[in-house]
């Protein structure tokens, strides 16, 4: 395993741990004044870990489905393989019809312990890694190294995802898309309704050219609209929050309609049934330029690896569909980023999720449009909009 | 909100007419069928805006001379409509003498709870009956009421379920179902007939409320003060500035600009998935906020209404459109409408600009310049487009190589070289054109398979290049106002207008054209002329009276 | 309206209404159908519609079943091979969707709801009057069971039958239980039937009545143009009072009617060799309650959502499956699931087939009845609102073409529900609530 120090570790942790609190919060809606620019801007329609199945990935079987690893858990309990049947047929009930409850098989001074909330209350279960040669991401420490992937669609060396490495074998992330690992799903269409959307605008001198761009994330007031099918609506309009903790700005270019930034932070407030944050340290996106006027591609960078512990957490082992102390120790094991200046363990973990954005307005809360909405065929709208009365 | 009857039981004994027997001196009783928001609108009024009402079930109807309402005179009730309706009014009874509301509802207490009370049940069936049939009830229909709520309460051995009956009775009976419009020999114009007092409260409400005569209404109806012209000119004013007539000019306009067609309104997920159920049923309400808007809260011209910028937006269709619409809402919260103000430089421009017209007038996947045409035409300037006749080889014309024509004008312009279509697409093609720049689910655009869209046309002798252009050519055309003079009057009176009645219409139509063409003073003007409450002589009398 | 005459009817009125039964001495059984065997013989009129909705769990395996073609002359993909015997008295929709309008996907529950109330509740505890109950207020009456609820997991709330917001009618879960509440000892067969006469419909009736009285009056006063439209108007009026009247006649005679024998034993359990032969029993005993005229209303479900279906030796449910088994990348479907689907699939058929085995005239009961045939999810892996597969069977006494697949792409899956109640005459101009609300009846399949 290899560490990458790439960042002062100081800066790291003021700007992880407590958030962005400061300066940059309004780059966005000055960097876009100037008349020679336009600024298209987009909702976040997609967000799923860039997860690639395939052979050989998990040599030794993987980790199994949810009745597995429960299977699993029950033997190491000492229960027998019959009794196990019949609990995992009779919804978690035991011969005599107690409940087995297998989340609180942790123990703290003795006592029974949730491993959700204490999954160091037991020892390391060692759950199986990836060991395949592919996986999708970035190069985020510039080496190339033995336990780097190649990326399966530009074949790129070096990429750095310990996170998938992690979680990849178990048949829940055992998927590649368009497939979305099903807790991840549900979560997601569940908080789209409810969460107020995650908002991305490029500004640029001419942005069907080749150039420099700014790019900036945000998060809206308002949540997302769903067109006739159930998609998500583009064209739709939203507020931007003018929060500094779900502001990024990256400095960017467009090369042949691929989209890419230079490395730097990002942080996004999520909700509780989705991530409750996404944050980004070193973050590297690759986004294609759609005809349509969508976005797609892949986002990432490290990752507090805690963050991405602490939404599977929440689903719990039955609808997160993994073992979590397992994948907490292999979190802690093949976290590659931002060591902690006291311990010098690593607190973040390579990673890259697949990403699409549709075309939409931004506007400040007073109303000012500030990022337009580019679909093919479709009137140009910048400026200040009219309210009547 | 008390309703009509609660309020009667405290106010209005003035109104009451126990036990008279109703004059029968009519010479003609006409029937109009209510729509079914009128049904409902007159149920809330009646007995409190709690009830329930299911009006979706009921048939709509049928447009005759561009109106529903002239459809209206002509409309019966077929079986099937019959069940409806009696199940409409079980349901309305049902809910009226429910417990919390039977105490507000019906004044007195029944002697016993388990069987008739014919008295006591005579005083709500009077109540009701007046506001139900806008008149008084007869002493025999009285007597009838009576003996069927008295007959199903001791046989359901429940006082209720008989007040249910009577409701029922009443609320299948023709006289609630069609405004009935009772008329008499008109003493100052031999020849004519004129309505009677009732039935004038009653059109007069209709017309300017959508609904049936409130209180003092129907006691200006009860002592004959309505038939006198400075009784009528205060009514019409206390009507028309009644916050009520809102629901007249929606009334009015969804039946003008064609609405009921948005319930068979379908439009292709696939191919428009911005065109959400949201977005449907919005369409029709951002046209008829934009009416209420203009003319009634702003006073402006009716012209206007083809070129203002301003309109109301949710937010479901202002990404249809393609604008930006800032919005507030949050989290559950209703949808807003926002006042929204299209710039000058915008083909956004007007009521045809709309979803409810360039949407409505579509196929569910394709435009149709020639179906937008016809609707122009025929809803705004009252002309006539004859139907396409019976048999033409449409093969040409639908097998035309697409990659040939792009756009829809050259495929028209290839259907439009039929000799025997040419004669009406002339009528609606090039106007039609004008509305290509917005795609079926009403989305801007400008190109058609890649190819640029041709917005140029002539109307009526101008050339115009794009919508914004047309708009303004309708706005100037004398035919949009005297369309509206026309069809204001016509739903009035639920028929076309007489020879002498079109002749007062023009007269009205020059006068306006000049002063403004604003609604309120356009209603005041014919809701206050008294030929406006007269039976042309032309019209078949009643048959046995000729006999 | 003379007042002696209306006198005299309500004194009739007031004889039947009494309070007692009318006990009507019935002839020997006779003739009492048409030579067809397809209507009463005395009245003209056709056998009343039967109506039954059908449940199943977890839908089907997406992307292999809906067939390639649409209208009359599709072929069946092979997942729906179980389907072949009973294709063309069936019919098979694809495309359509439940809508959310913004509410959490209650799984399991959301979109079941959706097809039976029209509504989408925000939660899973709220729910509305399904559409049996509203089909069977209108065709339903007069029949000893107003519907027959029955579930085959064992469950007693896997159905979706409800009256108001008060929640399911529990289901039967025994079949032999069934057949005693049905054909023991209370059945009485209906060519000796006492009866009677339901007080309500006998005031809806003379209350129509009135209003007939009420023409004569009316008549002298109105102008010879409105006069036929008037005219018009009451002949509606005398056509519902004709139709309360029959309802408050004595029932007819069945001669389909038999008494089914007496199951051997029963075996209720989620293992698919239990369920199956639950299902069975259970679809035996609805034909020949439907054929007994017993109800006109049934709601057969194969279990809740959260199916326990399971093959013996497998070690989950099907639910558990539907989530857990791995999609087959060469296939493009989870195996076991497809073939838990099939077996559902197999279970329809024996449904539409037990009614089509009842002969009645030159037709069977089948061809009277409508079948409503719905599921929980289109792709219960991913709780998908999409894409749900949606059967009708019967033809509804001659109101419903049968044999089609009608794909309908984005549709809300009410318009299936609004279309059976409009075929079966009810009178709804829609169905539904937000973006769930139709107004369009699918009107391909309506004869």
């Amino acid at each position: 395993m290899t560490v990458a120090r790439v960042f002062d570790p100081t800066d790291l942790t003021l700007r992880i741990v407590r958030g962005s609190c400061c300066a940059f919060a309004f780059v966005m809606s000055l960097s876009i004044t100037a008349n020679a620019v336009e600024t298209r801007s987009y909702v976040i329609s997609k967000f799923q870990t860039a997860t690639y199945s395939n052979e050989g990935n998990c040599p030794h079987g993987g980790n199994g489905t949810p009745s597995e690893i429960k299977e699993r858990i029950l033997i190491d309990q000492g229960y027998t393989k019959q009794q196990v049947d019949y609990i995992i047929s009779h919804e978690g009930r035991d011969e005599n019809g107690n409940r087995v409850n297998t989340g609180t098989r942790g123990r703290l001074n003795g006592e029974p312990a949730y491993v959700g909330n204490f999954p160091n209350s037991i020892p390391d279960p060692q759950i199986e890694t990836v060991q395949g040669k592919f996986a999708y991401g970035f190069n985020l420490d510039g080496r190339v190294q033995s336990d780097s992937f190649q990326d399966p669609e530009t074949l790129e060396r070096g990429i750095d995802n310990q996170r998938w490495r992690a979680l990849g074998c178990f048949a829940v992330y055992d998927v590649r898309r368009p497939v979305v690992p099903y807790n991840e799903y549900i979560a997601w269409d569940t908080a789209i309704d409810a969460m107020p959307a995650w908002l991305m605008s490029v500004t640029g001198d001419d942005l069907d050219k080749d150039g420099d761009v700014t790019v900036t994330f945000d998060r809206s007031l308002n949540i997302l609209l769903r067109d006739a099918q159930g998609s998500v609506l583009p064209g739709a309009t939203f507020v931007v929050d003018s929060d500094p903790r779900s502001h990024s700005s990256f400095q960017g270019q467009i090369e042949n309609g691929v989209l890419t930034i230079e490395p730097g932070d990002f942080a996004m407030l999520g909700e509780s049934q989705w991530y409750a944050i996404i944050r980004f340290a070193q973050t590297h996106l690759r986004l294609k330029m759609n005809s349509d006027g969508s976005l797609s591609g892949l986002i990432g960078g490290y990752q507090p690896w805690l963050d991405l512990y602490y939404f599977l957490a929440v689903r719990g082992e039955e609808s997160g569909q993994v073992d979590l102390p397992g994948v907490y120790y292999a979190f802690e094991r093949l976290a590659d980023g931002i060591p902690d200046p006291v311990t010098g363990q690593n607190t973040a973990i390579s990673s890259a999720f697949w990403m699409e954005a549709v075309p939409a307005f931004l506007t400040t809360v007073s109303g000012r449009v500030i990022g337009e909405a580019v679909q093919p065929n479709e009137n140009s709208h910048v400026g200040d909009v009219a309210l009547s009365q | 909100m008390r309703s009509m009857l609660q309020a009667s039981m405290l106010l209005s004994a003035a109104v009451m007419c126990i036990g008279v027997t109703m004059p029968r001196a009519w010479a003609e009783m006409t029937f109009v069928r209510i729509t079914p928001e009128q049904y409902q609108r007159t149920i809330h009024d009646v007995f409190g805006r709690t009830i329930k009402v299911d009006a979706d079930i009921v048939e709509t109807g049928f447009r005759d001379q561009g109106l529903l309402a002239i459809g209206a005179r002509k409309l019966t009730l077929t079986s099937a409509g019959l069940e409806s309706y009696e199940a409409l009014a079980q349901q309305i009874a049902a809910q009226v003498v429910e417990p919390q509301r039977v105490a507000t509802l019906i004044q007195c207490k029944p002697k016993k709870s388990d069987g008739a009370d014919d008295s006591c049940a005579a005083q709500f069936i009077e109540q009701a009956g007046l506001y139900l049939f806008s008149r008084p009830l007869s002493q025999s229909e009285l007597k009838m009421y009576v003996e069927t709520s008295h007959d199903s309460a001791e046989t359901l051995q429940d006082f209720s379920a008989g007040i249910s009956a009577a409701l029922v009775q009443m609320l299948i009976s023709p006289d609630f179902l069609f405004r009935v419009e009772q008329a008499y020999p008109d003493p100052d114009q031999p020849g004519k007939l004129r309505l009677d007092a009732y039935s004038t409260a009653s059109r007069l409400s209709s017309f300017l409320w959508d609904s049936a005569p409130d209180g003092e209404l129907l006691a200006t109806a009860k002592s004959g003060a309505i038939l006198s012209q400075r009784v009528l000119d205060e009514q019409v004013d206390r009507l028309l500035n009644s916050p009520r007539v809102e629901h007249g000019l929606r009334a009015f306009f969804s039946d003008m600009l064609g609405f009921d067609e948005f319930a068979t309104l379908s439009k292709d997920a696939s191919i428009f998935p911005k065109f959400t159920k949201d977005v449907q049923d919005a369409a029709r309400e951002q046209t008829l906020r934009t009416v209420v808007d203009q003319l009634l809260d702003k006073n402006k011209d009716y012209r206007e209404l083809f070129v203002t910028r301003e309109t109301f937006l949710t937010p479901a269709l202002a990404a249809l459109y393609g604008v930006p619409l800032p919005r507030s809402q949050e989290l559950g919260g209703a949808v807003p409408w926002v006042p929204y103000t299209y710039r000058d430089s915008d083909t956004h421009i007007g009521l045809l600009t709309h979803a409810s017209f360039v949407a409505l007038h579509s196929h569910p996947g394709k435009t149709s310049p020639t179906l937008r045409g016809k609707a122009l035409r025929e809803s705004l300037l009252c002309q006539k487009v004859p139907a396409p006749p019976g048999e033409v080889d449409f093969s040409n014309f639908e097998n035309a190589d697409q990659s040939q024509l792009k756009t829809v004008r050259e495929r028209l312009e290839r259907h439009a070289s039929e000799p025997m279509c040419a004669g009406c697409h002339k009528i609606t093609d090039p106007i039609g054109l004008a509305f290509e720049t917005f795609d079926s689910a009403a989305v801007p655009r400008t190109t058609e398979n890649g190819a640029p869209i041709d917005v140029s046309g002539e109307f009526s002798g101008k050339d115009f290049d794009g919508i914004v252009q047309l708009a303004n050519l309708i706005k100037d055309d004398p035919a949009a106002t005297s369309c509206l003079i026309t069809r204001a009057y016509s739903y009035g009176v639920a028929r076309a207008p007489s020879a002498q009645e079109r002749q007062w219409l023009d007269g009205l139509k020059v006068e306006l054209s000049e002063t403004g063409v604003k609604w309120r003073e356009l209603m005041r003007r014919i809701a206050s002329n008294k030929e406006f409450y007269t039976i042309p002589a032309s019209e078949p009398q009643r048959a046995d009276a000729l006999q | 309206m003379s007042i002696s005459e209306k006198l005299s009817r309500r004194n009739v009125l007031r004889g039947a209404l009494g309070g007692t039964a009318i006990t009507v001495a019935l002839p020997t059984l006779e003739c009492f159908l048409n030579t067809n065997g397809t209507a009463y013989a005395a009245t003209g009129a056709a056998l009343p519609p039967v109506f039954g909705t059908w449940f199943w769990g977890l839908g089907l395996a997406p992307g292999h079943w809906v067939p390639e073609k649409t209208g009359a002359n599709y072929e069946l993909p092979e997942h729906l091979a179980a389907l072949k015997p009973v294709k063309s008295k069936m019919n098979l929709f694809s495309g359509m969707q439940i809508f959310l309008d913004g509410k959490v996907n209650q799984n399991h529950y959301s979109g079941a709801q959706g097809q039976c109330t029209g509504m989408v509740s925000r939660n899973g505890s709220d729910y509305s009057t399904s559409i049996d109950t509203i089909i069977g207020d209108h065709i339903g009456k007069g029949t000893r069971f107003r519907s027959i609820e029955v579930g085959c997991d064992g469950d007693r709330k896997s159905t979706w039958s409800a009256r108001g917001e008060n929640g399911m009618n529990p289901a039967e879960i025994s079949p032999l239980a069934l057949y005693t509440r049905i054909f023991g000892p209370q059945f009485v067969d209906p060519n000796a039937a006492e009866f009677t006469p339901d007080s309500g419909t006998m005031v809806r009736h003379s209350v129509l009545s009135a209003v007939s009285d009420y023409r004569k009056s009316l008549m002298k006063e109105v102008s010879a143009t409105d006069r036929s439209r008037l005219d018009e108007y009451f002949t509606s009026v005398r056509d519902l009072e004709q139709k309360l009247a029959v309802e408050l006649e004595k029932p007819t005679p069945l001669p389909a009617c038999t008494v089914p024998e007496k199951f051997e034993g029963e075996d209720v359990g989620t293992l698919v060799g239990q369920t199956t032969t639950t299902h069975q029993q259970f679809t035996q005993l609805i034909a020949h309650a439907l054929s007994c005229g017993q109800t006109r209303i049934f709601n057969l479900s194969m279990g809740s959502g959260f199916s326990k279906l399971r093959e013996a030796g497998e070690a989950v449910t099907y639910h558990s499956l539907t989530h857990e088994e791995p999609v087959d990348p060469e296939l493009n479907y989870q195996p076991k699931c497809k073939w838990l689907a099939e077996q559902h699939m197999a279970f329809f058929t024996n449904l539409v087939q037990s009614l089509d085995s009842i002969q009645e005239g030159e037709g069977t009961l089948l061809d009277r009845a409508a079948i409503f045939a719905f599921t929980d999810h289109g792709e219960a892996r991913l709780h998908s609102m999409k894409d749900y597969p949606v059967f009708t069977a019967g033809s509804a006494g001659g109101r419903l073409k049968t044999g089609l697949h009608i794909s309908a792409p984005g549709d809300a899956a009410t318009r299936v529900g609004l279309t059976l109640q409009q075929a079966l005459g009810v009178p709804v101009g829609s169905w539904g609530t937000e973006s769930n609300r139709v107004t369009k009846p699918i009107s391909e399949m309506l004869a």
